[in-house]
């Protein structure tokens, strides 16, 4: 392994963050400093305690425990049939739990049905009243609260400049564009002031770009209405760009909360690693006993060790099968022989592809034992330390001990 | 030209006069008008019956209509069929079974005995309201089944999540929403109730008498033609009358709320 | 009497004989076989001894069709009989015995096909053309109308001698009163029709109808939803014509209707035999074979239906073979139209039918039972109380009766 590489990409790996690595007991840590609503000694938002969901022989959620700070965005994020959608149907009163109780400001809500719930939906595809146009849709929960004209017209007024569709209220919502329908479900919803707002998938209909707007505003108007926001998605690209906290769900579990930030350093297991950014996978046995950092050798097939580092608190016995994750970026490539440096893990193998993105190239490196590995480094311009191979070179890939995560499940 | 040659014929008919054998002799009077306004009471009663049977239909419809659409699941087909069923059959058999589910060994031996006096609902209004709504349900049915099959249910979701309860959801949303299909019906459902007389004949034992029932008489038994005529055009404006009427009504208050028809 | 009426007539009397056969089940005769059964002597009667008949009468009544035919041929060319002969007729309406004897007796093959009533038949006649058929049979007026239409063809009575067979009553009607077309079938009267285990008064008369309609059945009392038989009631009652166009007439008939109208349990003409055998009413003006079907009723249970032909007279209907024009089988259809006026097949005839027949030597050999019943045969001494009805569906006054009538 060369020295060449560019010294800022590993130097955060070492601080260590605990904190940040939340089990669902510990829930008061999934509040995010800078939109915790002032009102600190009130009860969460949403606590969900032990709840299940059964319909017939399937367990859409399976004994659920979560708490949403207050005035937070938090998502929901998973694959589908992971039981986010089944969750968020169960906060605004679609569905009722199988067993176990859900809160909403402190209050227990079994049993009360949606429209006595100080919670709105954004849905999936909006559900915007055809009979009616965009004002009439914005205001008629306001309506329901028999609220006056006079009010209701003010209060609309206010939603729609909130998603910056002033002047559009006389406009019959099929002659709108997606995104702008996507404004109104939101005014719709906001209107109402609600305790906590749902929103299940609701860019998913829009193309890219839009949806990536779409992403910064529905962002900015949490931040300015201060409503707690739960968010519901499979796209992890829309979690990270939002959330202050990201609920990873897979059949019907949680498989990790946290911040953004925390779940992309410190994935508990190979689903979090995988479905949040991507990681090379390495199947091995535990080599040997961990040291005081928590670095431990994992055997792989054909005799390589790797080194990496365990996640808090893991001890797992000599033996015990693991799986190493390095994310691709972690990969260093560099020409040359192997060289054993400490600190670091470093394999011989050949470049089978070489993929240039731009601001960064993509390898694709075979290395026996362990099979093809994906490295990504950034592009240099000229003759920069950073110089490009090419398919069929030797090359020597590897990578700080401290960025290979080994994880237990 | 199909549709309107017809008409015309009827029209010149009703200013004609009966020939000796019956049928049509030109001319150009006005009795025939003139004879059906002072005897203008099976206008009124059909008129009556006809909007009556056709709220009625709408009233055990939509319930009808929504379970199908919305809460059947695996059976609605089954349960379309069933529907139909019964329309195999003819018109005739169908009312006659009415006869003997209303007559004294059906409803009105029933009731008599229940109560200990002499009911009959054979030959009253009632009786044949009965009749129009099993006879005429599917017409209001598969038009309001078609509009509330296409009902978003997320629509219903999102209305009670915005603090609407059930009620004020159907009211605020479903009966908007099927409000087409409803006219629809209404409309499929008025116009032939407005010209029935098989089922006055039957279950109204003879003793109703509908504009149906008039013509059938003018035409075939008296082969008055233009006297048939000449109802038949003030039926035909009734019917456009009240259904533009109807129509207007429904889609201006709808209009006015800013709600569009489809 | 109209057309319409006719219709109704003819429509309700066959569904009711469907309606009694069907009951039967697959023994479609039982009545005829049981009344045949009652009276041993009527067939075995009918051929040999016929001497009781008038004189013009003896040589058919005596002979068989085949020697009528012979007769007819030495008096005339020689016709010579097609294979077979197509008949139009309304639903068990000939009898099955003499389809089967026709083609023993004189080797000829009726083919039939029905219909539902007399329009229906004017329809298939005027979409078909001429040809089609060789005898059908309308009701009286109806052969009118076909006549005019020019579907019949005037009959050469020289051929016809057992049309000497047939009561004068039934000839020189009005609507053929020449007899050029007309070889009369069966007839029947519009009288009052009661449930004997209800109605205990006696019933005799127009008058004691209105009085127990109005009385003690008020409700319980139905009248046919036929204009052309319920002014007969009240035109009869107080004397006057039942054909009349008299304005002073028709207003005291108007009268008359409109005291019962509020007592009618029903105004029909299709159920009213299921309404009296669920004694939903138990007197009613109507048509008399609906008494001799309930009477035959194979239930037994309707035995004591009674029926009456009022005393004030009443309005009585035929039914007519006739020869339509353009026949493809014109002599087997002739030799059928002499050979069905014989005393035997008319006995046969009748008593399949359930109808009176018009062919005197008939009569005598039919059960006593049968011509002594009311409900079939009209008795002698109200013969001369019976009157034809001619269409009175021009008239308006009439017209407006009807309708405020019905409207009750």
């Amino acid at each position: 392994m060369t020295t060449s590489a560019n010294p800022d990409t590993s130097a955060p790996y070492h601080e260590h963050q605990p904190g940040t690595i939340v089990a669902a007991e510990h829930p008061a840590t999934l509040r995010h400093p800078a939109n915790v609503h002032p009102d600190h000694a009130a009860a969460p938002d949403v606590d969900i305690v032990d709840v299940t969901k059964r319909f017939g022989d399937v367990t859409a959620v399976d004994a659920m425990r979560l708490t949403v700070a207050r005035g937070s965005f938090s998502s929901f994020l998973g694959p589908s049939g992971c039981g986010k959608t089944t969750t968020l149907r169960m906060i605004a009163g679609f569905e009722q739990p199988t067993s176990g109780e859900i809160y909403l400001a402190g209050e227990p809500v079994a049993g009360v049905p949606p429209y006595r719930r100080n919670v709105n939906t954004v849905f999936q595809h909006y559900a915007l009243f055809p009979h009616m146009n965009v004002a009439q849709n914005v205001g008629y929960g306001l309506r329901q609260r028999r609220t006056s004209k006079a009010d209701e017209a003010r209060r609309v007024g206010e939603a729609l400049e909130l998603v910056r569709l002033t002047g559009y209220g006389r406009r019959r919502t099929w002659e709108l564009s997606g995104g702008q329908q996507q404004r109104v479900a939101l005014a719709r919803a906001l209107v109402n002031h609600p305790a906590v707002l749902l929103l299940d998938e609701p860019l998913g209909a829009l193309d890219r770009k839009l949806r990536h707007e779409m992403q910064i505003e529905l962002k900015q108007i949490q931040h300015e209405v201060g409503i707690t926001f739960i968010y519901v998605t499979h796209d992890q690209e829309e979690a990270l760009t939002m959330s202050d906290v990201i609920v990873v769900m897979r059949d019907g579990r949680i498989q990790q909360q946290g911040s953004p930030e925390a779940l992309y350093r410190h994935p508990v297991n190979r689903f979090v690693a995988g479905f949040i950014g991507s990681s090379n996978f390495v199947a091995g046995r535990v080599a040997g006993s961990a040291d005081d950092d928590g670095r431990i050798a994992v055997s792989a097939p054909d005799g390589v060790t790797v080194t990496g580092r365990l996640a808090d608190g893991e001890r797992p016995a000599p033996g015990a099968e693991v799986t190493v994750a390095i994310r691709p970026e972690h990969v260093r490539v560099a020409a040359g022989g192997a060289s054993d440096v400490p600190g670091w893990t470093a394999l011989a193998g050949r470049v089978t592809s070489d993929t240039y993105l731009g601001d960064q190239h993509e390898y694709r490196v075979a290395v026996p034992g362990l099979g093809e590995l994906v490295a990504r480094a950034q592009a240099q311009g000229g003759d920069g330390a950073g110089r490009a191979f090419h398919t069929g070179e030797d090359v020597v890939v590897g990578w700080h001990d401290t960025a290979a995560l080994v994880l237990t499940s | 030209m199909l549709l309107v040659i017809p008409l015309a014929i009827v029209v010149v008919y009703s200013f004609g006069v009966r020939g000796t054998d019956g049928g049509y002799t030109p001319a150009f009077v006005l009795d025939n008008y003139d004879r059906l306004l002072s005897r203008p009471d099976p206008f009124i009663l059909s008129l009556e019956i006809a909007i009556s049977g056709t709220i009625l239909c709408v009233l055990v419809g939509f319930p009808l209509a929504y379970f199908l659409a919305t809460r059947a699941g695996k059976r609605k087909t089954l349960l379309l069929v069933l529907l139909v069923i019964p329309f195999w059959t003819s018109f005739l058999v169908r009312t006659i079974a009415w006869l003997i589910i209303l007559g004294p060994a059906g409803l009105d031996g029933f009731l008599t005995n229940l109560l200990g006096r002499d009911v009959s609902i054979l030959g009253s209004p009632w009786a044949i309201l009965l009749g129009i709504v099993y006879n005429y349900l599917p017409l209001m049915v598969f038009p309001l089944y078609v509009t509330l099959e296409r009902l978003d249910p997320t629509l219903l979701e999102a209305s009670k999540d915005l603090g609407a309860a059930r009620w004020a959801t159907f009211r605020q949303i479903t009966l908007p929403i099927a409000a087409p299909g409803v006219i629809t019906g209404s409309i499929l459902v008025f116009i032939p109730l407005m010209g029935e007389y098989v089922i006055p004949s039957i279950l109204g034992l003879g003793k109703i008498f509908l504009i149906g029932n008039v013509l059938q008489l003018d035409f075939l038994a008296s082969r008055n033609w233009p006297a048939g005529s000449a109802k038949a055009v003030v039926l035909i404006a009734i019917m456009l009358i009240s259904v533009t009427f109807y129509v207007w009504t429904t889609t201006r208050g709808r209009a006015g709320r800013d709600v569009s028809v489809l | 009497m109209d057309e319409t009426l006719r219709k109704y007539q003819e429509d309700l009397l066959r569904a009711q004989l469907s309606r009694r056969r069907f009951m039967a089940g697959a023994a479609l005769a039982t009545v005829s076989a049981a009344l045949a059964a009652c009276a041993p002597t009527a067939s075995s009667t009918s051929t040999p001894t016929a001497p009781p008949t008038p004189a013009p009468s003896a040589a058919g009544a005596g002979a068989s069709p085949t020697v009528a035919a012979s007769e007819a041929a030495s008096a005339a060319p020689s016709y010579a009989l097609e294979q077979g002969m197509l008949l139009y007729n309304w639903s068990d309406y000939f009898s099955p015995d003499n389809l089967t004897k026709f083609q023993t007796d004189l080797g000829v093959t009726i083919t039939q096909t029905t219909f539902a009533s007399n329009e229906e038949m004017l329809a298939k006649l005027q979409a078909g053309g001429k040809g089609q058929y060789d005898v059908a049979v309308p009701t009286a007026e109806f052969s009118e109308t076909l006549a005019k239409a020019g579907f019949l063809q005037k009959l050469d009575k020289s051929r016809l001698p057992n049309l000497s067979l047939v009561n004068e009553r039934f000839l020189t009607l009005p609507f053929d009163p020449n007899d050029d077309y007309i070889v009369p079938k069966d007839w029947g009267t519009t009288g009052i029709i009661y449930r004997g285990n209800k109605v205990k008064e006696p019933v005799a008369s127009w008058k004691d109808f209105f009085d127990l309609a109005k009385g003690k059945y008020s409700g319980k009392t139905f009248v046919l939803d036929s204009p052309g038989d319920v002014f007969v009631a009240p035109l009869r009652l107080h004397g006057f014509d039942v054909n009349t166009t008299d304005h002073d007439e028709l207003e005291t008939a108007r009268q008359e209707l409109m005291a019962l109208r509020p007592h009618l349990q029903s105004i029909d003409s299709d159920n009213y035999p299921t309404t009296l055998q669920q004694e939903e009413a138990v007197l009613g003006l109507a048509w008399n074979g609906s008494a001799y079907v309930l009477q035959s009723d194979p239930s037994g249970k309707y035995t004591d239906t009674g029926w009456t032909v009022p005393t004030e007279g009443t309005i009585y209907w035929t039914d007519t073979w006739v020869l339509l024009a353009d026949a493809p089988n014109p002599n087997a259809a002739y030799a059928f139209l002499n050979w069905i006026q014989d005393p035997a097949q008319q006995v046969t005839e009748s008593l399949y039918a359930g109808y009176a027949s018009c062919n005197d030597a008939a009569t005598s050999q039919l059960p006593k039972e049968f011509v002594g019943n009311p409900a079939v045969y009209v008795p002698e001494e109200l013969l001369g109380k019976l009157s034809v009805a001619t269409d009175q569906s021009g008239n308006q006054q009439r017209a407006d009766i009807w309708a405020e009538f019905k409207q009750g």
